[in-house]
């Protein structure tokens, strides 16, 4: 292409001959090509891979059957083993040192696929471009009974990018108003949303502090009006008492029973244990009035963001409640997170606090296992870490066939080039219950259009 | 020249010095701000600082933040970066803004940073001066401006501006992309005229904005363009050829792998995100791979940070960089030397190099490591942060 350079000979002087020349230097030998450059070898295997996939982002295929060897294995529970892994069917039938057959690994790393602790993703692509949006009903600030696999987009652009970095599922979660209505733990692959759903009704999010006020008709101005709201909803939604069989029944009465709208089920579900409440809170008081609200009602709760939950570990560790941790990358960045430390993950745990991270917005799920790796550098043991990234952590409180690599498991596994919590990691194949899926995303196809320039 | 009771070294790291290989079990000798010596044999005498096992970087440079402008925690008191009245402010400088009590700049030392430019927002099409600063210990911002680093401007263009001054429905300015284009080359042409009356024997009334946008005319002042689609890109070349000016780095810059040829023909660098994307339209195509691809068509790419969060953490920004492509040399590169060419500091800063600022990161492992952490920072060769005494530096002003 004829490009005119005269601009940069006309009257610039110093400025235009100091500023962009980049000296060769022998040490650093640069790839400079003149067709504008082009990477040898940017994603490693993946990239090349052009077997067919599913709508739904699997390899065409089914349920593998593969035996890798002379691997480095993270089983997800903290613990560490040497040597191989055998899958047959798509299960996992077995892993460790007993292993020597199959394809030789050379030492990279097995590990059982990243999940995520919280995000929007498939409820929205485009932050700015409002008809992209559906990750808010909030009709009147309090909607209960609303689920977000009525609005999960499993042709979203932003789920491969999570995959290709590991992130293989996790909770999507509505947000908006006091109560923002049901999330549900979701594979990042399948074509349609049922073959998406690993658990519906996960848990009602409830927002206290800042976050639950607002001005919508039913939300509370202030914390007070938070925690006045939220006790008046569960008051006014005691689940009835069961029919009593001995009662007589009068004649006349109605034989249908009194009808029960979806938000009262929800409700009612709620205050039986049957539906979890996600309680989000990031401020340490905030934290301290979402687990007494959950006490005193007896709820089945998890916490959600804390960061500033180091101040109240012991509060937090007392209380049994999972947390489903903010970014270790939140920081005093607002009123609500003036105490967020990077800390916060190693204090947790030596607390004794259970945790699941959050990887952060829906774009950079990917950055889940750089969360880890900030919570490591800072304190938090690496077997911990990847408990708490592996959704091996989310286990105790939801049944998801998800963050362990024993025999009897689905294969549910991703194979990368090291550490998998490094920033210079690169996957380079995964597999989601035994099917494999694709690494490759709308960014690897636009990389490909534009690797050498035409 | 003898060195002067201050001067110490650092002995025994392995120095990144970013301008040549890596250096092992080196001595670097810092006296009177300067480093004065790269290897050899330490001067006896002087003070020396054991760091063996650790590396030594040159302090990092985020040529992209609204540290200071927008200080900690954000809200309506301290929104000080984007001077929303008219498209073109010129006249505004983030020097003017800047709040040197920002809870986010002791974090930023402990993550080896040791200069910034502070950018005003990307609401207007010209949006104000850059202040180019290093993060010397002050207590208000006039210590701390980099005092030989060349003038510069922010721009912006595509989504933001139209999105800004198109809402304004009574008093609309800007609407579209090619609204923007006609209102550039109008101002320029402005500037065209103010600048030939202002040479003349019978000066105009001095006007602060066409002031700096004829400085800008003549190559006195570095344009830092917000940037993301490749049609925007090749827009603005063709008014900067029509004009005769310099458009120095293009900031965000997502869609710049698609046009790399018409970087490396103009001589523009690029300012960068390693994975930022699709957070609106103009950022949906945006690659993880486009900061290697453009580096390896010869341009120069700054990692930016754009987040005074993640400017706590370059190390492990630039450690994305070689995941998705770049040369681990090329990457370090990104947060140092070639910020440095970019701001038109590179004589002085961002390397480790003999008669440089001795602005200096250690770091307990190799920084490219996301586990690794800043123990110590020196800006001039004083000490701004040191982990052994500070910790990390966390919680509220």
């Amino acid at each position: 292409m004829a490009v005119d350079r005269r601009h940069l000979l006309a009257g610039l002087g110093a400025l235009a001959a100091s500023a962009a020349t980049r000296p060769a230097h022998a040490a650093f030998p640069k790839d400079v090509q003149t067709s504008g450059g082009t990477l040898t070898s940017p994603l490693g295997a993946p990239n090349a891979d052009n077997r067919p996939t599913t709508r739904g982002g699997y390899v065409v295929g089914g349920e593998a059957t593969f035996t890798l060897r002379n691997a480095r294995i993270l089983a997800g529970d903290g613990t560490e083993l040497a040597g191989g892994i055998r899958v047959e069917r798509g299960q996992i039938v077995e892993v460790g040192p007993g292993v020597t057959m199959g394809e030789d690994l050379s030492g990279a790393v097995v590990f059982p696929g990243f999940f995520d602790g919280g995000s929007t993703i498939g409820l929205v692509e485009i932050d700015l471009e409002a008809a992209t949006h559906d990750e808010s009903e909030s009709a009147d600030g309090v909607v209960t009974a609303a689920h977000i696999e009525d609005a999960y987009n499993t042709e979203s652009a932003l789920l491969p990018v999570a995959r290709r970095q590991g992130v293989l599922g996790g909770l999507v979660l509505p947000t908006g108003g006091l109560v923002s209505g049901q999330g549900a733990w979701m594979r990042f692959a399948g074509e349609r949303v049922s073959e998406a759903t690993m658990l519906g009704g996960a848990g009602l999010v409830i927002h206290f502090g800042r976050g639950g006020t607002g001005a919508l008709p039913n939300q509370p101005k202030s914390r007070m009006g938070v925690a006045l709201k939220l006790r008046e909803l569960i008051e006014a939604n005691k689940a009835p008492d069961p029919p009593d069989p001995k009662a007589k029944k009068k004649k006349g009465d109605d034989d249908k029973p009194e009808e029960i709208t979806r938000t009262q089920k929800a409700w009612h579900a709620v205050r039986a244990r049957e539906l979890k409440v996600i309680l989000e809170a990031d401020r340490a008081d905030d934290i301290l009035s979402a687990i007494a609200f959950a006490k005193e009602f007896s709820l089945d709760a998890v916490l959600g963001g804390c960061a500033e939950g180091h101040l109240v570990a012991a509060d937090i560790a007392a209380s049994g409640f999972l947390v489903l941790l903010a970014p270790t990358t939140t920081q005093p960045s607002d009123w609500e997170t003036l105490n967020a430390a990077y800390e916060n993950p190693a204090r947790l745990h030596a607390a004794g606090v259970k945790f699941v991270f959050r990887g952060g917005g829906p774009h950079n799920l990917r950055e889940l296992p750089t969360e880890a790796c900030i919570a490591v550098a800072n304190g938090l043991p690496f077997g911990a870490a990847i408990a708490a990234a592996c959704g091996h952590n989310a286990a105790a409180s939801w049944t998801l066939p998800v963050g362990t690599l024993k025999p009897g498991r689905p294969a549910t596994l991703v194979i990368a080039d090291g550490d998998p919590l490094q920033p210079r990691t690169r996957m380079r194949r995964a597999w989601l219950d035994g099917r494999e899926v694709s690494l490759r995303s709308r960014q690897t196809t636009l990389f490909e259009r534009f690797r050498t320039l035409w | 020249m003898p060195l002067s009771p201050t001067a110490f070294a650092i002995v025994h790291a392995t120095v990144l010095t970013i301008s040549g290989p890596p250096l092992t079990d080196t001595p670097v000798v810092v006296d009177a701000g300067r480093i004065v010596q790269v290897g050899g044999s330490v001067p006896t005498g002087i003070n020396t600082l054991d760091a063996t096992g650790q590396f030594l970087t040159p302090g990092f440079i985020d040529m992209h933040s609204h540290m200071g402008v927008y200080s900690w925690p954000g809200g309506n008191g301290s929104n000080d970066g984007n001077e929303a009245v008219e498209p073109f402010t010129p006249r505004v400088r983030a020097l003017d803004s800047f709040d040197p009590e920002d809870p986010a700049i002791p974090r930023a030392r402990a993550g080896g940073i040791t200069t910034i430019q502070v950018l005003p927002g990307s609401a207007n099409m010209m949006g104000g001066q850059a202040a180019v600063l290093k993060l010397r210990l002050a207590r208000t911002v006039d210590p701390m401006v980099f005092a030989e680093a060349p003038r510069a401007i922010k721009m912006a263009c595509g989504e933001n501006p139209k999105r800004v001054y198109g809402s304004v429905t009574d008093d609309d300015q800007v609407q579209t992309r090619m609204g923007e284009i006609a209102i550039l080359r109008q101002e320029f042409l402005r500037a065209r005229e103010y600048a030939a009356a202002r040479a003349s024997k019978s000066p105009p009334p001095q006007d602060l904005d066409l002031d700096v946008i004829a400085d800008v005319l003549a190559g006195k002042v570095r344009v830092n363009l917000h940037c993301y689609r490749s049609h925007d890109i090749a827009d603005w070349f063709r008014v900067a050829d029509e004009f005769g000016f310099r458009i120095v780095t293009i900031h965000h810059a997502l869609e710049t792998y698609k046009v790399r040829d018409l970087l490396a023909a103009h001589g523009t660098g690029i300012a960068t995100w390693p994975d930022w994307w699709g957070f609106k339209q103009e950022a949906f195509d945006g690659i993880p791979e486009g900061g290697a691809l453009v580096s390896n068509a010869g341009v120069p790419v700054a990692t930016h940070s754009d987040s005074a969060s993640h400017i706590q953490r370059f190390n492990i920004e630039a450690g994305k960089m070689v995941r998705y492509g770049m040369t681990e040399a090329d990457a370090l590169e990104s947060i140092t030397l070639d910020p440095a060419r970019l701001l038109g500091v590179d004589a002085l800063v961002g390397s480790v190099e003999t008669g440089k600022q001795a602005d200096l990161a250690l770091w307990d492992k190799h920084p490219l490591d996301g586990t690794s952490r800043c123990q110590k920072t020196w800006v001039d060769g004083a000490l701004v942060y040191d982990r052994a005494v500070e910790g990390t530096p966390n919680g509220r002003r």
